[in-house]
Formats: structure tokens, sequence, C-alpha cells
């Protein structure tokens, strides 16, 4: 049985599915949450330890018209911006003192986490629950609670974005992102 | 999405260059399924004191109608039997009488966490009884079983439901009204039927019905089987029974897991816990009484955990938890009652269904632990969470392979204290590392030399926070054989004492 149809099977407000819930979505859950957040491995897993924290609460209420998964990646992105805004305010003073170069967590070699994060983030969630999560428009339609034609324009101003935006980064970067790709499909087979 | 979704290949190669991005951080190993639990945990316990006022609030609402009717509730009465019990049991193990001259000091923690020293045997018990009518059950004065029955705030009623038995105990689909808490456990046709309903009319959200017998699983150098048989039959997805083994001077009147309600002390500090769980049963299940998700039908699995220092771990089984009405060769029944057994070492835990006997009987857990116990108080219990329309299960045949004596002394008058001060005799005199052990709700005074001297009774000092009522656990001078037992309110409300016993290994 796969992940998907032990998913399909769970009982809202059941501890024992919950559970399974957790065991089954961690790690998706997490990296949905590392991307949101720029790559802090931190932040992500706190995020991610909020977001499950945030899904017992409605458990009991989630409603299995849409796919689990997508309904907990919808909590695990709105966690990640709470985080970013909370981790935004704890650093205003900073802003004021002048100390406005804050490092970037990632170098030029994550182009495409980068540009991920210069999307919006209703776009770049869409992209990432259809090309990366692998759910269809409709089933992110349903788990988000807004209509498909919403999701399908997100998708496609989204992908825009993120062509042109991989599109511009600079030769260099360009290259390790590829030979970093080759690497990782050598090591996948 | 649209047909130029994937003209390019674009949306192939992206994807794949953020998960290999994404392999080249270095993340923490993924958190142990406690970690999150405790968290999880932690929230619901800081959800208690809103749901507390709440409560408060509908139980004053309630209270003088409530109390009205207790002063006219039911008295139970035993059928004939020793010590008037409808039970068959065991013979009881001789027991040294304590001289009353021989007074102790007060025991401590420390004391009632040794093991019991009785050479360990076999234990079989079932309930035995044909009333013309829906019997209350009452355990016998000595050395036989505790029982609680509980709504969770001070008075004497739950929920009005219609429990399994006819008024004549015709048997199910037959029914009879129950309503009073002494009525919650109750014989008929040999076994022992309970039913509480922790929603409708109930002042609160909860009721819960308790038993455990006057033995220790004994598991020190060996594993001991506790088996029991129990009807299958459910109403409620909110109905549910589970069973608790506990270290004997960590045993609660009525351990409660904090998923399951957080009103109440949670959890004892060390123990293996079997709980009955909803779950998604393609084929079979319980549709027309537990419902439908997406299609499939509800029915039952089973959870496993074990405590250690409060901190829980999760056993499971071989592959995915099956369900329990998919082995049951005529499907789920309150006729014909099904077997479940636990086994238990020092470093072993296996719990399943022998019993369901379609195919491979179901194995819900099974694996190696590492107890910080050998010896255990084995607790049933049924719980009531605002099912809707409550349950009944039935019960019979309860046995233990390795088990060893503890003394068990219940006084007349015993099940619920309140109002005025009362004076419990007790029926033998209590040996020495004795316990007084009762559930109550308010600020609870005993005195064990006839009312001249008070002293506040002592909570059960391993339970982690009590809401309301709680367990207490209070040493007793050997040699007792009065109890009297005062109390105070709290909050507006009247002090209530429920199940006192005295306990000694």
């Amino acid at each position: 049985m796969s992940d998907r149809q032990r998913l399909a099977r769970l009982v809202p407000g059941s501890s024992s599915d919950f559970d399974l819930l957790y065991r089954l979505t961690y790690d998706r859950v997490v990296r949905t949450c590392l991307i949101v957040l720029g790559g802090d491995p931190a932040a992500a897993q706190d995020c991610a330890q909020d977001t499950y924290l945030r899904a017992y609460r409605a458990w009991p209420r989630w409603r299995p018209e849409a796919p689990v998964e997508v309904w907990l990646h919808r909590i695990a992105v709105n966690a990640a911006r709470s985080y970013k805004r909370r981790r935004m305010l704890r650093e205003l003073p900073l802003l004021f003192e002048g100390l406005r170069a804050r490092p970037l967590p990632l170098d030029d070699t994550f182009a495409v986490m980068r540009a991920l994060g210069q999307i919006p983030s209703a776009e770049a969630t869409a992209l990432l629950l259809r090309y990366f999560h692998g759910y269809s428009g409709e089933e992110i339609a349903a788990g988000m609670g807004v209509p498909a034609s919403t999701i399908r324009g997100r998708i496609v101003r989204g992908r825009s974005r993120l062509r042109k935006l991989l599109g511009e980064v600079d030769e260099d970067a360009s290259r390790s992102a590829i030979s970093a790709l080759s690497e990782f499909e050598e090591k996948m087979g | 999405m649209t047909g130029s979704d994937h003209d390019d290949g674009f949306d192939e190669t992206w994807p794949r260059a953020l998960a290999e991005e994404l392999t080249r951080i270095e993340m923490q190993p993924r958190p142990a399924l406690a970690r999150y639990e405790r968290r999880r945990r932690g929230w619901r316990i800081g959800a208690v004191p809103a749901w507390s006022v709440a409560a408060v609030l509908v139980v004053t609402l309630v209270s003088a109608t409530t109390l009205a009717l207790a002063a006219t509730g039911h008295v139970p009465i035993g059928l004939p039997g020793e010590h008037g019990s409808p039970v068959a049991r065991a013979p009881r193990a001789a027991s040294a009488p304590t001289p009353a001259a021989e007074q102790t000091a007060p025991g401590t923690d420390a004391q009632s966490l040794q093991p019991s020293r009785a050479a360990p045997g076999p234990y079989a018990f079932t309930w035995k009884g044909a009333p013309a009518a829906p019997q209350a059950w009452t355990p016998g004065p000595v050395d036989d079983w505790d029982l609680l029955a509980t709504s969770d705030y001070p008075g004497d009623l739950a929920g009005t439901m219609q429990a399994a038995y006819g008024t004549d105990c015709a048997p199910p689909p037959s029914t009879h009204q129950v309503r009073a808490l002494v009525d919650s456990a109750y014989i008929c046709r040999d076994r022992l039927a309970t039913a509480i309903d922790g929603g409708g009319d109930a002042p609160k959200t909860y009721g819960g019905v308790y038993f455990s017998p006057a033995r220790l699983a004994d598991f020190d150098d060996h594993a001991s089987s506790i088996t029991w048989q129990v009807s299958t039959r459910r109403l409620a997805a909110n109905d549910r029974w589970d069973v608790w083994l506990t270290p004997f001077g960590e045993n609660l009147v009525a351990p409660v897991a904090p998923d399951e309600m957080p009103a109440f002390a949670g959890p004892p500090r060390d123990a293996v816990h079997v709980w009955m769980d909803n779950g998604a049963c393609p084929g079979s299940g319980q549709p027309d009484t537990l419902g439908v998700v997406n299609g499939v039908p509800i029915g039952t699995v089973f959870g496993v955990e074990v405590f250690s220092n409060y901190r829980s771990t999760k056993i499971d089984g071989p592959g995915f938890p099956p369900c329990l009405e998919a082995s049951l060769p005529a499907g789920p029944s309150a006729g014909v009652l099904t077997g479940f057994q636990l086994d238990v070492a020092r470093n072993h835990v296996k719990f399943w269904a022998p019993g369901a006997s379609k195919g491979a009987p179901p194995v819900y857990a099974d694996a190696r632990v590492d107890l910080p116990f050998t010896q255990a108080v084995l607790q049933f219990a049924h719980h009531s969470l605002d099912p809707g329309q409550a349950d009944t299960f039935q019960w019979s045949d309860v046995a233990v392979s390795s088990a060893v004596p503890f003394t068990m002394l219940r006084p007349g008058g015993g099940t619920s204290v309140h109002g005025r001060q009362a004076t419990l005799a007790l029926p033998e005199a209590a040996p020495a590392g004795a316990f007084l052990r009762f559930y109550a709700f308010g600020s609870i005074q005993v005195s064990f030399d006839g009312g001249r001297t008070f002293r506040a009774a002592a909570p059960q000092q391993v339970q982690r926070a009590a809401s309301g009522e709680a367990s207490y656990w209070t040493p007793v001078p050997a040699g007792t054989d009065h109890v009297v037992i005062r109390g105070t309110g709290a909050g507006g409300l009247p002090w209530w004492v429920l199940d006192v016993s005295v306990w000694a290994a």
C-alpha cells in the first residue's frame, strides 16, 4: 500500500491515525518549511513541529474532501510565514542600527530555492504542491479552499516568474546548478 | 493543468534541481514521535483551564438538581456469594492478621513501591449471576475487585442512556435505562456490563467505569499473559475501553491518557497502556454506527504505549494496524464476546486478539521494551466521551497466568461519601504498609482514630495535576478498622468522595 493510499484511509479525530499522518508526511512537510524559510534547517524543524501542533488542534474538524497532505502543507506554509514575520519583527531594531546586510543562508548554488523565495508566496506554494509534491490542480484547489481557476492562474504566473528568475542567474551559478543537478541525477540513477 | 505545462521539460527540471538543493542542507534527524507527542500533550494540557471553567459553569447549573436526585439514588445490593459478591473467584490467599496494637509510622511512597513477596500463581475470574433484572455489581469487601464509576464531577449521576439487556436481563438488542453511576456496572447472564453516558444530560462530557482485581500481574523473571473477553459491537466512536498496567505504588484511581481527557490527572508515571481507537477499515468496520469517511467504513483498531517516567513510547505491531472487525468470524457482536491477550515481560510486550479467529489473529503490538517495573495493578476502563449514543461493553473471563494477591478492603458505604462526616468500617483491620485509596473532589480530611484527630488526605504523589477530582493514596496505620472522612467543597461545589478502599501489597 502506498503512502497516499494510507493517507486516504485516515479518520479525522483518531489519535492513532494522526500519529500515522505524522510518520508518513514529516519529511515532506519539513521540506516545505525549509523552502519557504529559505533553507534554515533549525527554523524548518520548528516550523514542522508547529505545523503538527496546529494540525492536531484542527484534526477532529478536518474534512477529507481534499488530500490530507495538501491540507498539511497549507498549514506548513502558513506556519513558515508566521515564523518569518516573527523573525522580521525580532530583527527590526537591527535594521535601524544599519545592520541591513544580513547574510543570506543560501549561496548562489541554491538557485531554485532562492528563486522560489522571490516570487509571491501563494504562487510558490501552488508550484511546490503541483510539481514538487505532485498533486493535481483540483486537489490543490480543494486543499487550499480556493477555486481551481485561481490555482491555475497562480501556477501559470508563478511558473513564468520562476523561469525568468532562473534564466537570470549568472552563468557561474547556472553552471554550478546544472553541475549539481547532474551529480544528483547520477546519484539517483 | 494546461497543455503547456510540460512543453519544454522545465517543470520536470526545476523540481529535480530543488530536490538536489535540499539534499545539501544538513538536517537533524527526524524527531522521534515521543518528542512530537510531548509537545502535543503539552498543548492539550494547556487547554485545560478554559475547558475546566466551562465545565464548572455547567456543573454549577445542574448541581442543585443532581444533589436532589442523588439523595434518593440507587443503593446497590449484592447477589448471594462470598462477601455478598455476585462473582466466582479464586480462593483468597492467606494473609497473616495484624494485631491492632501494631501501630506503625505512616508509610512512604517508596515503601508502597516495594514489590509483593507473595508467590505468583495463576488467577482466573469471571462474573457469575443470572438475576431477574440487571443487578448493580458490588464487589466483595475483601480482596475482590475495585470499582469506580465517575462522571468527573461531584455527583452520582451520568447521562441517561439505554444500556444493553432488558429490564428482565433479556439479551441485546433489549435495553434498559441507566443514569445513576452505581448502575453503570451490572450483572446479567453471567457477564459484567459497563454502560455510562458522558454526553446527553450528563453534567460534563465524560463518564468512566474503572475496575481492577486484587491481583498484581507478576512478570519478574518470566512473562505473564493477561486475557479477557469483551463484546465487539460498538454504537459510538467515542465510547472506548482501555487497559492499564501500573506499578502498585503509582496506581491512579482513574488514569486517563491526556489525549483522551485532559481534565483528569493524566497517565501514571510508569505503565503499559492498551487502548481502543478508531481506524479506517475498507470492507469491514462498523459503518452503520461508527460512520464512513471518504467511502471507507470506520472500525476498531488498538494502540499500545509504554510510559516510562511519564514519557510515552508507542509500540507498533507488524505492519499496518489491522481492523478488528475484519478478523471476527461472525462480525462485530454484542452477544458473542471476543478474547484479547496482553503478554508482558520485563523486556517484551505483545497485545493481540486471539479470539478474532478469522484468519490470523490481529496483532496490534509486539516489541521489545524495557519496563521499569515487574509487578502491576491491572485496570480495565470504559470511557465515554460525549458519544451521542452511549455504548455498553460486556466483559467476562479475566485471567492472569502469573499473579500475586494483594490486600484490598472495601468498606460498606464507601461507594459515594459526601455531605456529612462519615465513618466507614473496614471489613478487616488494615495490615502494615496499607494505603487508603479513593477518588475525590474538594479538600478531604481523614481520621484513623475514630475522629479524634484528622489529617489531610494525601493526593497520589505521582499524578501530574488534578483539575478537580483527584486520586488519593494516604498511608494507613496498621490495625486501623474504621476510617472517618470529612471534607470541604471548592468553587461552590460540594466535596465528594468515591470508591473508598484500603490497599496493601
